[in-house]
């Protein structure tokens, strides 16, 4: 018998990869394909309803809790870290594949944990993981990048302490069971995950990081921190009103500028955010028939942006661009990918017979039901917009713009492998959509495929196609160029350390004129203030470690205070 | 704030594969309306009961999206190493 922190198919994964950097290169593949096989058979095997408990000073933890909704997150976790593992045969890394499996075990501990100091750990854990596997490409951007990536995420974890300690001490609970927003403490909890889900605002981190990681980086990292993060939210705020609005405008806003950028992988990162705030509103709605379609969607999304982030890591691979602007035409030289890369396209824009339409479906009817009419036409309209800026944009300049400039190679066997495997489980799930169904936290009684929903999904799908063409005929249709797009990151990138300048300027300027009556002290501070907001690179990070740190003691105090 | 220009020609003047592509769009477009004049949706709104109602919103949506696209463009467009000169 395990001891209970050990039983758990999380810490399969999370040891296995503890131990791959050790092995041999073909021992590694085999653990690399094998640890999430069989913590996914393992999983499979354990009863719905199990919890197992342990003892850890005063307090008794959960490490082990399989409910529905716990194990549909599970299942599809093991199986985005099987696909990536294909996907990433190839590498000779020794770290890529150790943080991989890390952190999707994290991940799947995590979703598994069933009181609030477990899932603490586990958050942390996927958020150092993660950051590895922007670290170890070496870059010095992506260093940089890594390095803003790791504080928001570092940030996250210290709401969720915060707010689980509060939390804790006022009923005396560990459970992390429904939340609700009046319980003590939920507001922070609520901020750590949405943080992680990339909330209007909160977003930024992820549009900064997932195109940074290596080709095969950013297919790890799109599957699970963000899906943690929307299981956390069905698990701790189903129903909760508020998350509706939030997720609403999650599914518009992000998609105008999935539109303007130009490298391919932040387009998939701003459609990835629309996709997650159509599981927002779901958990907000949080009927059965709508956290079914969270999880569903999840499912499905995991897939298809598993897929087309390989396609287009599998680009970058070969030609060394991602950008469109110096993309196009590889149709020829990479048919393969550009097919896989078309199904996953269609899966997004939710063509019938696809896995998009199906578990978007279920959303729809569940917003639907509950009469939520505005929300409901956000959602219809996003989803019709799903076709412009990612269906239509991301296999045409990828693939099929004019571009004769480009010779390359088809991408390695084994991706090839990894996206079919991908493009067969998004073409399943749509044909047959109760293989979906079966795994899902509620019972359901659903059938996405009436002739009135198919017929209106056709004309959402045909309509805009034709917008985009005569659009792109008019010359109107924004096309991809190499610039910046400002996004919130503009505020801790630019206005704060600029900020810093000037306060030091006007400083200098107060110290020139009165320069006698200031005292040392004063001048070591601007000093230190200086070396904090100095220019290029320095500023944002170190601006960042003292914000955390005051973080961190904002937080202490306040539980210090609700504590006496 | 110089933005380069775009080295691609994407507009290539239309060739008939194109122009039948475009027809071919158009003819689907027609056949996606055509149902909706025997079927009648049982929806959970009245609105949405409306016949092409699916194929309307899509189009408003499209325009808006492509409008917004454009002038947004306009006020958050930078130089490609916007962040390189920060000081």
């Amino acid at each position: 018998m395990l001891p209970a922190w050990l039983n758990n198919p999380g810490m399969l994964l999370i040891i296995a990869g503890s131990v791959i950097p050790l092995l041999p290169y073909r021992l590694r593949m085999v653990v690399l394909l094998g640890a999430p096989a069989a913590s996914l058979l393992w999983l499979w095997q354990i009863p719905l309803g199990t919890t197992t408990t342990m003892e850890l000073l005063d307090y008794t933890l959960t490490p082990l809790r399989v409910d529905g909704l716990a194990f549909t997150f599970g299942v599809i976790f093991n199986v985005a870290a099987f696909l990536s593992g294909v996907y990433m045969w190839h590498t000779h890394s020794r770290l890529e594949p150790a943080a991989a499996l890390i952190y999707a075990g994290s991940a799947l501990g995590a979703v598994l944990a069933g009181d609030l100091i477990t899932l603490f750990m586990f958050w942390e854990v996927t958020a150092i993981a993660s950051a590895l596997l922007l670290v170890i490409r070496g870059l010095r951007d992506a260093m940089i990048v890594a390095r803003r990536y790791l504080l928001v995420q570092i940030g996250s974890g210290m709401f969720l302490m915060g707010g689980a300690a509060i939390y804790i001490h006022a009923t005396g609970d560990l459970a992390f069971g429904h939340l609700g927003l009046d319980a003590p403490g939920s507001w922070l909890i609520l901020l750590a995950f949405g943080i992680k889900a990339a909330f209007p605002l909160l977003h930024n981190w992820l549009q900064d990081a997932y195109p940074s990681a290596s080709a095969t980086g950013t297919v790890v990292l799109s599957a699970f921190t963000t899906k943690m993060a929307i299981y956390a939210l069905a698990r701790g705020y189903a129903g909760t009103d508020l998350l509706i609005p939030i997720g609403a405008v999650m599914t518009i806003f992000p998609i105008v500028y999935a539109m303007l950028a130009n490298d391919l992988r932040r387009v998939l990162s701003y459609s990835l955010n629309v996709q997650l705030g159509f599981m927002v509103v779901a958990v907000g709605i949080g009927t059965e028939l709508a956290i079914n379609g969270a999880a569903a969607h999840a499912v499905t999304h995991i897939l298809y942006k598993a897929l087309l982030f390989m396609a287009i890591g599998a680009v970058l691979r070969q030609t060394g661009h991602v950008r469109a602007t110096e993309l196009g035409g590889l149709a020829r030289q990479m048919p393969w990918t550009a097919a896989f890369c078309v199904i996953g396209a269609a899966s997004i824009s939710a063509f019938p017979l696809m896995a998009g339409f199906v578990s978007k479906s279920l959303i729809l009817a569940a917003v639907a039901h509950e009469h939520w009419a505005g929300t409901w036409i956000t959602l219809t309209a996003a989803s019709a917009g799903a076709l412009m800026y990612v269906g239509i944009k991301i296999p045409y300049f990828a693939f099929f713009a004019p571009n004769d400039q480009i010779e390359c190679d088809e991408a390695p066997r084994n991706m090839q492998i990894a996206m079919g495997l991908t493009a067969v489980a998004c073409i399943a799930l749509g044909l047959m959509p109760s293989l979906l169904y079966s795994i899902l936290p509620y019972p359901v009684d659903y059938n996405p495929y009436t002739a009135s929903h198919i017929v209106s999904q056709l004309q959402l799908l045909a309509f805009s196609a034709l917008v985009f063409w005569l659009a792109w005929r008019a010359g109107l249709y924004p096309l991809p160029k190499r610039a910046v797009h400002l996004d919130t990151d503009w505020v801790y990138r630019m206005l704060l350390p600029r900020f810093g300048y000037v306060a030091e300027r006007v400083y200098h300027a107060v110290v020139t004129k009165f320069g006698s009556g200031v005292n040392s002290v004063a001048a070591r501070g601007m000093g230190r203030l200086r070396l904090r907001y100095d220019a290029r690179g320095v500023m944002s990070r170190t601006w960042s470690t003292g914000w955390m740190a005051l973080w961190v003691a904002l937080l202490l105090v306040v539980y210090l205070v609700l504590y006496y | 704030m110089l933005i380069e220009r775009n080295p691609q020609q994407y507009r290539r003047p239309s060739t008939p594969a194109r122009t039948h592509w475009a027809r071919a769009l158009y003819v689907v477009c027609a056949l996606t309306l055509v149902p909706s004049l025997f079927i009648h949706p049982h929806a959970e709104f009245g609105f949405a009961e409306m016949p092409a109602f699916h194929a309307v919103l899509a189009f408003v949506t499209g325009v808006v999206l492509v409008l917004a696209a454009i002038l947004l463009r306009r006020l958050i467009m930078r130089g490609e190493d916007y962040y390189e000169h920060r000081t």
